[in-house]
């Protein structure tokens, strides 16, 4: 699931998929600016089937968070991946 | 690094203003603490929780993101409910500010009136698959016809709807004895919507029409009423390096058989004004097509449509609105014109200069 999730932050932020890293945030990535992030939450939910609501959405700062909120939300995701 | 998003308090004025500068330097009325005051501090809203109704982000003792509300109460099929309008969203960039902010407003607030919105906003509430409207409604009138064809550069051929609004608007002569103009709202106007296909309305009271039009620093707005307790609010503006002037009708909640005596009594005043284009904004097509007996004409009517900005003269390409209520984050077909929702709704109607 992880490599699937760097792969689609790599297509939202324009990067390369080698430069989405485990630290990947909103504090360090420049890129990730309010409409990145609202993109990257639709892609998100698009991929994984889920729907977050407006209280998680702001909480989808980092990639470690998301993955949190993905692995919380769903059990059987890794099936997916 | 911690971010605490809260209310501003008057101690946090100076630095608001300071930021404000520097992020609007164009706008000069949002770099004055009048405006500031009659914006957040002063403005009617129900159950307001917070000195100042504008949030903002703080880091490191510096303001990165805000967003300012106004709290009001609306009407959708005859249930009264809670709500606010937003203004002067911003961040700083990056690092999730702007949404911070706008997680908090949606906490406090199910219902969110959004008007006039960045094309970035608009890309982002459609992302939260909010109900937008790209282009608010407008409809036009010209008391002189030829004037505005030759600010305009019309052709001849576009000439013929011009002359068409004059004729009709200056029809409407009579001596419009039961329109009153008042200086202050001293009870409240008519709380029923005047018109039958219209379900939604912001509810507008005494206190919040005197604290919209009336208190509101460096803005001069003339208010009529008709007999039925009815009410349009207008201004004039001067159109910039022209010695014309534009009227902009800015609230049309005139009962219908008190219309024609409205449209003369403001057609009487644009006229004394050397007023060659008159406009009012509304989601309601039932009051643009009820204008339209007047001599309104929609904007797109002509070709170049008739220019929404004369401070200078310039077309801003519309207004973009949007409607967030329940259910939220689900796509979902809106039907704007069942909304009175006209540019007085939010504080887009806001003279620069």
């Amino acid at each position: 699931m992880s490599e699937e999730l760097k792969k689609l932050m790599s297509q939202v932020f324009s990067l390369p998929t080698a430069s989405i890293s485990d630290d990947f945030s909103t504090k360090t990535a420049s890129e990730w600016d309010s409409l990145r992030h609202m993109m990257l939450v639709v892609a998100i939910e698009e991929q994984f089937n889920v729907s977050f609501t407006e209280q998680e959405i702001v909480e989808l700062v980092s990639i470690k968070e998301i993955m949190r909120v993905l692995q919380q939300r769903m059990g059987t995701l890794a099936k997916h991946s | 690094m911690s971010d605490r998003i809260r209310t501003i308090t008057s101690n946090d004025i100076p630095a608001v203003l300071r930021a404000f500068k520097e992020i609007y330097p164009a706008n000069p009325r949002l770099q004055e603490i009048e405006y500031l005051n009659w914006q957040f501090r002063d403005n009617p809203g129900e159950s307001r929780d917070a000195e100042y109704s504008l949030l903002v982000l703080e880091r490191e003792e510096r303001f990165v993101a805000f967003l300012g509300y106004v709290p009001l109460r609306f009407q959708f099929d005859d249930v009264v409910k809670r709500g606010c309008s937003t203004c002067t969203w911003y961040s700083n960039g990056s690092d999730g500010g702007g949404l911070a902010v706008l997680s908090t407003l949606m906490v406090k607030f199910d219902n969110r009136f959004l008007i006039g919105l960045s094309d970035i906003s608009a890309s982002i509430y459609s992302l939260y698959k909010i109900p937008l409207l790209p282009r608010l409604p407008r409809w036009v009138a010209t008391p002189n016809a030829e004037a505005l064809a030759d600010l305009l550069k019309l052709g001849s051929d576009q000439r013929s709807i011009l002359d068409n609004s004059a004729a009709l608007l200056g029809r409407e002569s009579s001596d419009p004895v039961a329109i009153t103009t008042v200086s202050r709202f001293t009870d409240d106007p008519l709380q029923r919507c005047p018109f039958s296909t219209v379900q939604g309305f912001v509810i507008r009271n005494a206190a919040y029409l005197n604290w919209r039009y009336i208190d509101i620093p460096h803005h001069r707005y003339q208010v009529v009423r008709d007999p039925d307790g009815g009410y349009a609010v207008f201004r004039i503006e001067q159109i910039m390096g022209h010695s014309f002037a534009a009227l902009r009708i800015i609230e049309w909640w005139i009962t219908s058989r008190w219309g024609a005596q409205a449209i003369a009594f403001i057609s009487g005043v644009a006229r004394e004004a050397r007023v060659i284009v008159m406009d009012f904004f509304c989601t309601a097509l039932e009051v643009g097509e009820y204008l339209q007996t007047f001599g309104f004409f929609r904007d797109t009517s002509t070709s170049p449509p008739v220019p929404d900005r004369f401070r200078p003269l310039n077309d801003s390409g519309g207004i973009c609105i949007a409607l967030d209520l329940p259910p939220h984050r689900r796509a979902r077909e809106l039907n704007f014109s069942q909304w009175y929702i006209s540019k007085g709704d939010g504080d887009i109607d806001r003279v620069k200069l």
